[in-house]
């Protein structure tokens, strides 16, 4: 049975700084084995046994800031009660700030929030109260400051996108502590219209190189340019089929590499984004040769085809079809497929086992056939 | 060579003789340690960690609006949620120590801190928990990251306990932190909390209004109900008709009120089932119908009154009283069905302080109606007795014995309402069980319990049960069949059907007293068994005796004629 001490009191200071050692007196002298003391704060309680009139609270109680409660117990009687307010040092060393959201649309004014939370060297918040400076540098290079109160544990603030794209940086600065730089993208919003580049015209079927379709600068009613990365779809199409290539933006214009085809061809080009469609555009493809010799060697029973040049003298691309047809007399057309090299093109007539006489040799390129007639001996 | 051969033979015989020695020590030694190991702290902690989902304080939003973004109702949700865990792995590092887990809830400078206060050691062992939190948001930042919020009147029950058992200090107490919290790897962290006071609720006195049921309590006659073919299994096997039909027959016997059990576990514990919810509604809208009042015992079958379990059972409490207390049938609640027999098991100090939680908080769901308990002996029903508004307790003692108990439990609790909350008799009989009563002693049984109430001034009375049971769940009286066998006849109707003859008295009705004759008390199966026991035996003794005496008459002659 623990019997109760009467009259034994807490007597400390009713506030103290965070970290500070807090000593703490017993109204009397005569200390009951039995006696504890109980310290409640944020994570809970935590006792101990009273040894001598004077308790010295270990600083780690006293390092978090906000109400210390410190009840004396003599078993399962309390005898006093006192409540302690341990208050925030000044804020020092880093800022923990967050801003977000991370990108905003200059069209829609979308707004941004920068929040700090500027803490003592014990990760306490700071005092209810203290001004923060919240800075900015916008992306029109304008400067803002705003003096921030600490509300519930945090400061925040929010601004708004201006017209112009580019990045906001912030930064907070609270007694001597300092926030990381945190920014924002505040980006263009969609597209107003899309329109492509004039494409050159009658172009050399050679199916060997590109040819660049872009976009004109694409931008949003603010005139500035849509972000990075947006996706551009173009859309290129002939009579038969509907080919389509995605792209991004780098500087408002997006644009893609085509390669020439080897046949003539017309095509339509359109470039989407989102809602967004440009003008349409047709793109010509022209095939054009040089007449080229068929040469025909007895000895081999080889048949050389070219130099096959184009209209500057330039071999067609290695690896370019040609289709040759062999006809005899009363006998079925034979055709065979054979790539260019360097302009030449080879093919071998033995194994096809023709018939000594006349024959008429047809070479298909490019949409331009020519005919020559040999003679198998 | 013969002999060398024995000795090959006794060699081999002492080595297995002393291996089956060791095999056998191993095999005791190892069942002895697993039975007297206790779990490891990690295994107590593990276990710990799986409470984690009973955990379900209350939450109230103090919806003030706030800064910043519009809370979602998902992410009120989801705050709502980690910050309880939050509070759990708190409240369990206490008395284990903080778990890896406890990261998903607090950042790292949090951990860190805990960290260092939990390498202090201590005798004390601290429990703690938290019951209701009031939260009003501040900020909630543009991008849904951050928010801040003031969660006033925390409720919180520390027990702060003397290692040894020497002392046990509980303390209620209703905090106020500042909170900040970060969505950090899918998880709303605790970044910062600071107290801002502390007030001790611990001495607020329970605020006990005059009980404002429909109808006085002494003026119950009732029943202890279970359906006939479901008793204990009521909820899982619900069955609307057959309540309808029971209620009309409770209602036909003259009885005004049912007393109905609500099991702990089976509702699901904080995470209520709403199919029983419902079950329960229809229930006591059936007895409402049948003009019968209702007094549900809530708590059946705990078995945690530890601090872990406080939530859950307030959650439980809640729920079951805000969807049924706007019924007028309500005539009490009973907060628990026998908690004295749980002091041994589960300590009497945790229990006592469990009931007094939860008569607190059924008086704050519901301060229009009475509050009991009911306490399985008069002695022990006294405690609570000025938190509560009536006396329930059960007695299945021999009827003479009632007055008495009565007489003393009025010395403890001059000025309280009794309720004799459960009494009953057994008409089960059978040869191999000798205090088998038969179904004319179960009537005199009840007609004497009636006169001692009439006696005591009219006290209300709830009588166990209505039906004879076909099967009993070993998880309420065991498995041995001396136990189990009688509980399956307290009922005022048979296992066909029939109604036996306390069914004419039950409902208060007066009829002429029931005689018990000399022969009422012999021709009962296992006298009759004993008597032709004693019969069959007696017989062979006599065969037996007549028979060696006629083999010894010869002897007998020979010696009178040597004489």
């Amino acid at each position: 049975m623990i019997l109760k001490p009467d009259n034994l009191k807490i007597i400390c200071k009713n506030e103290i700084q965070a970290g500070e050692s807090l000593e703490i007196e017993l109204s009397s002298n005569k200390i009951h084995e039995d006696l504890l003391i109980v310290y409640t704060q944020m994570s809970g309680s935590y006792v101990f046994p009273v040894e001598s009139k004077k308790i010295i609270t270990d600083t780690f109680l006293t390092r978090k800031s906000g109400k210390l409660n410190i009840r004396l117990l003599a078993g399962p009687h309390l005898l006093d009660t006192q409540e302690i307010n341990i208050l925030p040092n000044m804020g020092t060393g880093k800022i923990e700030s967050y801003i977000g959201p991370k990108s905003i649309l200059t069209t829609t004014n979308e707004p941004s929030m920068l929040v700090a939370i500027p803490a003592d060297e014990f990760d306490n918040p700071v005092t209810e109260g203290t001004i923060s400076d919240f800075s900015y540098i916008r992306p029109n290079y304008s400067k803002e400051l705003h003096q921030i109160r600490m509300e519930k544990l945090t400061n925040h603030h929010t601004f708004f996108a201006q017209t112009k794209t580019g990045k906001t940086l912030a930064g907070v600065q609270c007694d001597n502590g300092f926030s990381d730089e945190k920014y924002v993208d505040e980006e263009a919003g969609w597209p107003l219209q899309i329109s492509l580049e004039t494409l050159p015209q009658d172009l050399q079927a050679d199916g060997k190189h590109y040819v660049e379709i872009k976009t004109k600068k694409i931008t949003d009613k603010l005139g500035n340019n849509v972000k990075d990365g947006t996706i551009v779809t173009f859309s290129i199409s002939d009579k038969k089929q509907i080919n389509q290539y995605s792209s991004v933006t780098i500087n408002g214009v997006a644009k893609i590499d085509f390669k020439y085809p080897t046949v003539n061809k017309k095509y339509e080009v359109i470039a989407f984004c989102g809602n967004v469609k440009s003008n349409s555009m047709s793109l010509t493809f022209i095939s054009e040769i040089n007449d080229f010799d068929i040469k025909y060697d007895q000895v081999n029973m080889n048949l050389v085809i070219g130099p096959v040049t184009g209209t500057l003298n330039q071999f067609v691309p290695d690896g370019s079809e040609f289709k040759i047809g062999v006809s005899q007399a009363s006998k079925k057309k034979i055709e065979i497929t054979s790539p260019a090299q360097d302009g030449m093109i080879e093919v071998d007539l033995k194994e096809l086992f023709l018939d000594k006489k006349p024959t008429i040799i047809s070479v298909k390129y490019a949409g331009k056939t020519t005919l020559r007639q040999i003679f198998i001996k | 060579m013969e002999e060398d051969k024995n000795k090959g033979w006794l060699i081999f015989i002492g080595i297995g003789t002393a291996f089956f020695f060791l095999l056998f020590l191993f095999v005791i030694s190892s069942a002895y340690a697993y039975f007297n190991s206790g779990a490891s702290q990690k295994d107590i902690f593990l276990e710990a960690e799986k409470g984690i989902s009973d955990h379900t304080p209350k939450f109230n939003w103090i919806d003030n609006g706030n800064e910043g973004r519009v809370m979602e109702n998902y992410a009120k949700k989801r705050i709502m949620e980690d910050y309880s865990n939050a509070w759990y792995y708190q409240n369990i590092a206490h008395h284990e120590k903080w778990s890896e887990n406890a990261a998903m809830f607090f950042t790292e400078e949090k951990i860190e801190y805990f960290n260092n206060i939990g390498k202090k050691k201590s005798n004390v062992r601290i429990e703690r928990t938290d019951l209701e939190h009031n939260i009003d948001f501040h900020l909630y930042s543009l991008d849904g990251q951050i928010v801040s919020f003031t969660d006033s009147s925390v409720y919180i029950v520390e027990k702060i306990k003397e290692k040894n058992g020497k002392f046990e200090f509980v303390k209620k107490y209703k905090a106020t932190y500042d909170v900040v919290m970060i969505y950090r790897d899918d998880n709303w962290k605790v970044r910062h909390m600071v107290p801002r006071g502390f007030q001790d609720v611990s001495e607020q006195a329970l605020s006990l209004k005059p009980a404002k049921s429909n109808m006085p309590i002494h003026s119950v006659k009732g029943m202890n109900y279970y359906p006939q073919y479901s008793p204990w299994k009521m909820w899982a096997e619900f069955s609307a008709d057959t309540i309808r039909k029971d209620f009309d027959i409770i209602n036909s016997l003259g009885l005004n009120t049912v007393r109905i059990f609500i099991p702990f576990e089976i509702y699901g514990k904080g995470h209520v089932s709403q199919v029983h919810l419902d079950n329960l509604d229809t229930l006591i809208n059936i007895a409402r119908q049948n003009k019968l009042q209702v007094i549900p015992t809530l708590f059946d079958f705990v078995n945690n009154y530890h601090l872990s379990n406080w939530a859950a059972s307030d959650r439980q409490l809640e729920s079951i009283i805000e969807k049924i207390k706007h019924y007028p049938n309500i005539l009490a609640w009973d907060i628990k069905n026998e908690p004295d027999l749980d002091f041994k098991n589960h300590g009497e100090k945790d229990v006592k302080h469990w009931l007094e939680f939860i008569i607190e908080r059924t008086r704050m769901y519901d301060p229009e109606r009475p509050v009991t308990i009911g306490w399985s002996s008069p002695e022990v029903a006294f405690n609570f007795q000025e938190e509560l508004d009536f006396i329930t307790f059960h007695f299945y003692r021999p009827a003479k014995e009632l007055n008495y108990a009565i007489d003393l439990l009025r010395i403890k609790c001059p000025n309280k309402d009794f309720m004799l909350g459960e009494f009953g008799m057994s008409s089960y009989n059978s040869f191999w069980f000798p205090f088998g009563k038969t179904k004319k002693e179960q009537r005199k049984y009840y007609e004497d319990i009636f006169d001692v109430l009439q006696e005591q001034g009219g006290i209300s009375y709830l009588a166990w049960t209505l039906y004879d049971f076909q099967d009993i769940p070993s998880k309420v009286v065991g498995i041995l069949p001396w136990h189990k066998s009688p509980q399956k006849s307290y009922g005022v109707i048979n296992q066909e059907g029939m109604e036996k003859p306390v069914a004419e008295i039950i409902g208060g009705n007066k009829f002429e007293k029931t005689r018990i004759t000399l022969f009422d008390r012999i021709l009962k199966p296992f006298n009759l068994f004993i008597l032709s026991l004693f019969f069959i035996c007696g017989i062979i003794f006599l065969w037996t005796r007549k028979k060696y005496s006629k083999k010894e008459e010869p002897i007998h002659n020979m010696t009178v004629k040597q004489q």
